[in-house]
């Protein structure tokens, strides 16, 4: 079976929107409900640049991979000695 | 001054006590996320040769590259989540109510009230090892034709909370002429 390697490319984008609608909801509810006081801030800012940089650094591998490639999948995973 | 968001603050209430659970709580949650993190990167070492013999060359570095992105990502996320649902649960003694606030999960928030003037016992418990090392426990409030029992759980210094809680319970009674 080939496979384009844009199926898992996509996989991975619509993993990233979710983490991202989580993201939203996390800040939101810790701004709303905590106050927005400067320790708060910091916190959600620290938050944001340690995600930033996880995503920047993935991008970094990402963008070197050819994902228009299609491959060829077998059926059954065995391992090869 | 002590500020957290209360819900219809009552004219002229003030903020008296404001406790979340010990921070030992917390690290300790959060030490299984980092555990979690780390575990690929054993597994990974002590498994090598399977790994690499396991996928077809050409999906091994896209498979591996979105696998670590997505799994560190997460791990970040449930890290910080961890976090916020600490920070979000909280009870709030004011000088009129007791305030139970508690976050379940990203989309329920549970907050419950008890007139102070309406408690009629309050228990201290610290039991555990490392509750009696660092001091933290639960506070039991048992108020009157209330069947459910308000816990502050895992405080820091339970016994001190409740000793103010008692006070503060006595003045308000004494406020509201209510006498025992």
């Amino acid at each position: 079976m080939t496979i384009s390697l844009d199926f898992f490319y996509f996989g991975y984008l619509i993993m990233v929107l979710f983490y991202l609608i989580f993201t939203f909801f996390n800040v939101s509810h810790l701004l709303r409900y905590g106050l927005i006081t400067i320790s708060n801030i910091l916190v959600v800012i620290f938050f944001l640049g340690i995600s930033l940089l996880i995503l920047y650094v993935s991008w970094g591998y990402i963008s070197q991979i050819n994902w228009q490639k299609t491959v060829t999948i077998p059926f059954s995973l065995t391992y090869k000695e | 001054m002590l500020n957290f968001f209360i819900p219809h603050r009552l004219e002229g209430e003030k903020i008296i006590l404001l406790v979340r659970r010990h921070l030992f709580v917390l690290a300790y949650k959060e030490l299984i996320w980092i555990l979690v993190a780390i575990l690929p990167i054993i597994l990974y070492w002590l498994l090598r040769e399977t790994f690499d013999n396991l996928l077809p060359a050409d999906l091994q570095q896209p498979l591996s590259v979105i696998f670590v992105s997505v799994y560190y990502l997460y791990i970040w996320l449930f890290i910080f989540f961890t976090f916020v649902d600490y920070y979000l649960d909280v009870w709030i003694v004011t000088n009129e109510r007791i305030i139970d606030i508690e976050q379940r999960g990203l989309f329920a928030r549970v907050v419950s009230e008890q007139k102070l003037y309406r408690v009629q016992d309050t228990t201290a418990e610290v039991k555990g090892f490392f509750p009696t090392v660092l001091n933290f426990g639960n506070v039991y409030i048992q108020s009157a034709a209330e069947k459910e029992r308000f816990v502050f759980k895992q405080i820091p210094n339970p016994n001190a909370v409740n000793k103010k809680i008692v006070s503060l319970v006595e003045e308000n009674k004494k406020f509201h002429h209510i006498i025992q």
